[in-house]
């Protein structure tokens, strides 16, 4: 009897044994495998402000490091955007562990995944360069990287001039348009160079903060305030597109309030109601950039699909301070492209500014036959659209500031100098990548689409 | 028989605890299962039953979760097998260790299962389908904020009914799948247990059994490795029992 219980002690002891061996963690790197760098203090990322990075003077070099498997995990399924832990390196300084993953909505994936499905992206990658997103403060290890908590980088496969991320928010933030700052970097993955990216800024509480007097509030992405009936979203909605504050106890009053104002109001009083609760020259200085520039897979362009028509490429904050809400852009690599004729198949929106087409019904527009409803049948739209002479002064103050053509070729050609080189050097190892003579040609357009949108 | 048993389960046990290689980087951790439970037959039909559970993780935070779950279940008895429809009820104290927000949240579970079981001579098979929503508990206001969980979970259970032995082997493989509009960071896992309940007498039971648990990806899963222990009071009403007795 004796005998048989040792020998029962022993098999438990040989359990618990092998357990504790498959449990055991190997300190100073992750269970993946990638190290955990603890920084001194002194490291330049800590000390030094997201101004140092937005730097339209530098092309920045990233290098990302991450275990061959978790790279060869991301690459079979882009569009899972799936994080993996890897490190990033930038000016000789290493954060390690942080998030890294591909990202992007459909249009981001067009040609960069094998599946065949473009409304659907799936399958493997096939493009060398996929836009990608790196969280910093990755599962609490870090906090931030020059106050930035997530780095995006967008691989602009849809945009041949490599420019319409950097100009389009440069230019709307010229016009004192809360918007993400962008500069162009170079990415090296494994030490291999993966070619030319623009880094826009993540809108989340960082940019809140940089960008408002008081950056605590409620951050929405693409929920638009009124439903396309006209009546008040629903909280599920907002609450679901919330960016910032996802707590417990956390409202949606000063958004909801303007949504309700606005319904309830008589067009005699919008003007009011808009102006209580928004920056209105802001506001309409932002209708005069996405219009200038044709942002048309913007936040004015309402897509219908069954039945259901709303916008996207947005945000919306509350200002808190304020109690005022702020509409900010989004996702420009599609912007320019109409503005001398419908180049894009799916973006283009049918009216001027203001305008509105079938009495507010959905319909046909574009090569493709996409339906869509008119933005101004939206009231918050059309309450923005009366103010016809202040829309005409800020257009005029566009074209004849940063948008004039000694101001923005001049910029584009800096900006263009400043890329050559990487543009060249990803054209010399990757047959997908745009040849210099495409991309020279595509800049002289956009100069000619620019030169279009001052004179029309 | 038993001796081959035992080889089996060492076999079984050895191919999970060394699959950790630098091709799939395992994220492994293990963890206890402590709970308790009272069951009531309502009659032939109806059981209610209550359990208490707490997890505890043995790496990083050391509480994970505990919970309080009620257990409703109709039973239909058929010709050679029997089958199930059942619902569950979870309050959940949940430690989140991960993102912004950390500490101690509230949840609930709802749950939904049929379950269908066959007996062979000595050998029994049970399968189970089950539906279970986790939401957390937040102002009715802001419940969109919350994290929620959906899964279907399909289990099946074989068990050997061994002459003499008081520790009938059951071994269960079970896989969870991710409903359509689940969050993204929610994963497909699978788990397969193996243990025994012992009986002490006809109300009170233990069971003890080792639980394994991996995500389905084939880049830096999380595995789980855990000891259940649970004590199962099994009471019935007094007229049922009298009934019985009779």
């Amino acid at each position: 009897m004796k005998k048989k219980k040792m020998i029962n002690n022993k098999w438990l002891l040989l359990l618990i044994t092998v357990i504790a061996f498959a449990c055991k963690k190997v300190d100073g790197v992750t269970s993946s495998g990638v190290e955990i760098i603890t920084p001194k203090g002194d490291e330049d990322y800590l000390n030094f402000s997201s101004d140092s990075i937005f730097n339209q003077n530098i092309l920045p070099r990233f290098d990302i490091n991450l275990p061959q498997g978790a790279f060869e995990y991301i690459n079979s399924d882009p569009a899972a955007e799936d994080y993996v832990e890897g490190s990033l390196t930038y000016k000789g300084e290493t954060i390690s562990p942080i998030g890294i993953r591909y990202k992007g909505s459909i249009g981001a994936f067009v040609g960069g995944v094998s599946g065949e499905d473009w409304a659907n992206p799936s399958g493997y990658k096939i493009a060398t360069k996929l836009s990608m997103k790196f969280k910093i403060d990755w599962k609490g290890y870090n906090d931030t990287f020059y106050n930035l908590k997530t780095l995006q980088l967008h691989s602009m496969n849809l945009d041949p001039s490599q420019l319409h991320d950097r100009l389009g928010y440069w230019l709307f933030r010229e016009m004192d348009v809360p918007a993400p700052r962008a500069i162009h970097v170079k990415l090296y993955i494994n030490g291999v160079y993966n070619g030319l990216f623009s880094l826009v800024e993540q809108i989340d509480e960082q940019f809140a903060d940089y960008n408002f007097s008081s950056g605590k509030g409620n951050l929405y992405k693409e929920v638009w305030p009124l439903k396309q009936n006209g009546n008040i979203q629903s909280n599920k909605k907002f609450y679901k597109g919330l960016v910032t504050n996802r707590m417990s106890g956390v409202n949606n009053d000063i958004i909801k309030n303007f949504a309700n104002e606005v319904r309830n109001s008589s067009m005699e009083n919008l003007e009011n109601v808009l102006n209580d609760y928004m920056d209105i020259d802001q506001t309409i200085a932002l209708a005069v950039v996405d219009r200038a520039i044709r942002n048309d897979d913007g936040a004015f362009h309402w897509y219908c699909f069954l039945g259901n028509c709303e916008p996207h490429n947005f945000y919306w904050y509350e200002n808190p301070s304020t109690q005022k809400v702020h509409l900010i852009p989004w996702d420009l690599d599609n912007a320019f492209e109409n503005i001398i004729e419908n180049a894009n198949p799916v973006t283009p929106i049918a009216d001027i500014w203001g305008d509105t087409t079938n009495n507010c019904q959905p319909f046909e527009y574009g090569e493709m036959g996409i339906q869509q409803k008119s933005a101004a049948c939206d009231k918050i739209v059309a309450g923005l659209a009366l103010d016809k002479s202040k829309y005409e002064e800020l257009k005029t103050m566009l074209i004849t500031g940063p948008m004039s053509e000694e101001v923005v070729n001049s910029k584009i050609d800096q900006w263009a100098a400043q890329i050559r080189n990487a543009t060249q050097e990803a054209q010399l190892l990757y047959e997908d990548a745009i040849s210099i003579g495409e991309w020279e040609f595509e800049i002289i357009k956009l100069k000619s689409q620019l030169d279009h949108a001052r004179n029309n | 028989m038993r001796c081959s048993f035992i080889l089996c389960l060492i076999v079984l046990l050895r191919l999970p605890f060394f699959t950790q290689n630098d091709n799939s980087m395992n994220n492994v951790w293990g963890e206890n299962w402590l709970s308790s439970s009272i069951n009531l037959e309502l009659n032939k039909l109806w059981e209610i039953s209550l359990e208490e559970q707490i997890r505890i993780k043995n790496v990083n935070e050391l509480y994970d979760r505990s919970f309080t779950e009620l257990k409703l279940e109709r039973y239909y008895p058929v010709s050679r097998s029997e089958f199930n429809f059942g619902f569950a009820f979870r309050y959940i104290f949940l430690n989140d260790d991960s993102g912004g927000e950390q500490g101690i949240e509230k949840h609930q579970r709802l749950s939904y299962y049929y379950t269908q079981k066959f007996e062979r001579n000595r050998f029994s098979f049970r399968y189970r389908v089950q539906y279970q929503k986790r939401r957390e508990l937040l102002a009715k206001t802001n419940k969109h904020v919350g994290d929620f969980r959906k899964y279907w979970r399909i289990k099946t259970d074989f068990n050997y009914n061994f002459k003499n032995w008081k520790f009938d082997p059951k071994i269960s493989t079970e896989l969870f799948l991710r409903s359509s509009d689940s969050p993204t960071n929610q994963r497909n896992k699978y788990r397969i247990s193996i243990g025994t309940r012992y009986r002490l007498n006809k109300k009170h039971d233990f069971v003890i059994k080792y639980l394994f648990e991996k995500q389905i990806k084939s880049w830096n899963p999380d595995v789980i490795h855990a000891i259940a222990l649970k004590y199962n009071l099994r009471v019935k009403r007094a007229n049922e029992k009298k009934e019985n007795d009779k």
